[in-house]
């Protein structure tokens, strides 16, 4: 005998004692909350969800509102054509590595073919510590982004905490690899914006394509800003990693405006493409 | 499932037959509007289509399809930033006038029950007595520990029987 066995029975008024259902109730502290006390409760809960619609009343829903949600449902599966769809119904694994590999295959490309010149002198401790802070919370921020529905629903905060620790991580690792007695003391604003546009503007370049990955393999787009802006951490820490092995500036203005700052503009792109999607639907 | 993630569209067909009435009534007990609760429906379907791929032989296909269809209805509660209410029926079974009048203030009060329960212990309550899932498969949608889910069902229920505890049986 199992809850279901129980719950029919006291929805059909049928159930007597037996030993089987003593064995089940004598497990089972839901069941025995039902029936315990001349089933008042069950009996209560018999009669407001046979007309609450439970799954025996669902079986006289109107067949005609089901049809027309079969068709709607069978019209939305079949718009589900095309590389993009594709793309979003690969295996989840395969989603998360595929957003993985180009973050690394974008980073490791800009170490191969603009690689900074001090690249192979830079501290290794220094650097596993870059790549290990600013990787881990990318792929942190790619598992909660392409967190299936299926899964059991994550904490509502652990959008929130990646999105600061997308901004944290960088800002720590810029202040610890930025250098005492740097030029920028006394430096005009603007001038230390212009120098710092220029990596501005290729970390933008480099957060892009994997910008455009997440937003391809996203299946939803209304689980929130805050796992929507996920995929622009995800994308700004690419860009922000591009930069460390490209640019070999060391004063801490240029390494917050130039570099942290890709992130912070990335979680900002990363939110366009819901805000886009909400204007529509409201249209 | 298998056959429809191997190709075959009638699969979804007979998929969408034995699902649907029980997520449409499950559903439409805990948004406001049909429509809504219909969106709903399609969105865990389409959902299911694309997820697919994702699914393992031999598992069990309803926790899984439940599970889905519970993250799309906490999305909607989060874009709408209210609490779960329940609605009117829009299809109540049919029966003889006095008997419906019954019928429906019985479930008036138990949606009111159930919207006063915290969410936990409505969700708990919603898949064990409304869907007829077992502990451990509620636990499984839910991503609770089994333990977890015994204790929210044990208190959802004290708290439905006070709440209902002068409700007159029902008709057979």
């Amino acid at each position: 005998m199992d809850c279901a066995v129980v719950r029919d029975g006291l929805l059909a008024g049928s159930l007597e004692q037996s030993p089987e259902l003593e064995a089940h109730l004598s497990t089972c502290r839901g069941c025995a909350l039902l029936v315990a006390g001349g089933a008042e409760l069950g009996r209560a809960l018999a009669g407001a969800a046979a007309a609450a619609g439970t799954p025996m009343a669902a079986e006289g829903a109107r067949p005609e509102s089901l049809a027309e949600l079969e068709r709607r449902a069978v019209c939305a599966i079949r718009a589900e054509r095309g590389p993009l769809a594709w793309l979003r119904s690969r295996p989840t694994p395969l989603r998360i590595t595929l957003a993985v590999a180009l973050a690394a295959g974008l980073v490791g490309a800009c170490a191969l073919f603009a690689g900074r010149e001090d690249l192979g002198r830079l501290d290794a401790l220094e650097l596993g510590v870059v790549l290990g802070g600013a990787g881990v919370t990318l792929v942190a921020a790619s598992l909660r982004l392409l967190r299936p529905l299926h899964a059991p629903p994550a904490a509502g905060w652990t959008g929130a905490a990646l999105c600061a620790m997308g901004l944290a991580v960088p800002t720590v690792l810029a202040l610890i690899t930025s250098r005492a007695g740097a030029p920028e003391d006394g430096q005009p604003v603007a001038a230390m914006l212009g120098a710092a546009s220029p990596c501005l503007a290729l970390g933008l370049l480099g957060a892009a394509p994997l910008l455009a990955l997440t937003v391809a393999l996203r299946r939803t787009r209304a689980d929130g800003g805050t796992v929507a802006a996920l995929g622009g951490v995800a994308a700004g820490l690419t860009g922000y990693l591009c930069l460390h092995v490209h640019c070999g500036a060391t004063d801490r203005a240029h390494l917050l405006l130039g570099h942290v700052a890709v992130v912070a503009l990335a979680m900002g792109l990363g939110l366009l493409p819901d805000a886009v999607t909400r204007r529509r639907a409201r249209g | 499932m298998v056959a429809y993630v191997g190709g075959d569209e009638e699969a979804f067909r007979e998929l969408f037959l034995r699902y649907a009435p029980r997520l449409l009534a499950m559903m439409r007990r805990q948004v406001r509007g049909p429509d809504d609760a219909a969106e709903l429906v399609q969105q865990t379907f389409l959902q299911l289509h694309r997820a697919r791929l994702d699914f393992e032989p031999g598992r069990a296909l309803r926790p899984w399809l439940l599970t889905i269809a519970f993250n799309l209805r906490r999305q909607h509660f989060r874009r709408l930033r209210r609490r779960p209410e329940a609605p009117l029926d829009e299809d109540p079974p049919a029966s003889p006038p006095r008997d419906r009048v019954a019928a429906a203030q019985t479930a008036a009060r138990l949606r009111a029950a159930l919207a006063v329960l915290p969410e936990g212990q409505r969700e708990v309550i919603t898949l064990h007595w409304f869907e007829g899932l077992s502990f451990p498969e509620v636990a499984e949608v839910l991503g609770l520990g089994l333990s977890a889910v015994k204790v929210r069902a044990h208190r959802g229920y004290l708290a439905l029987r006070e709440l209902l505890a002068d409700l007159p049986p029902p008709s057979a």
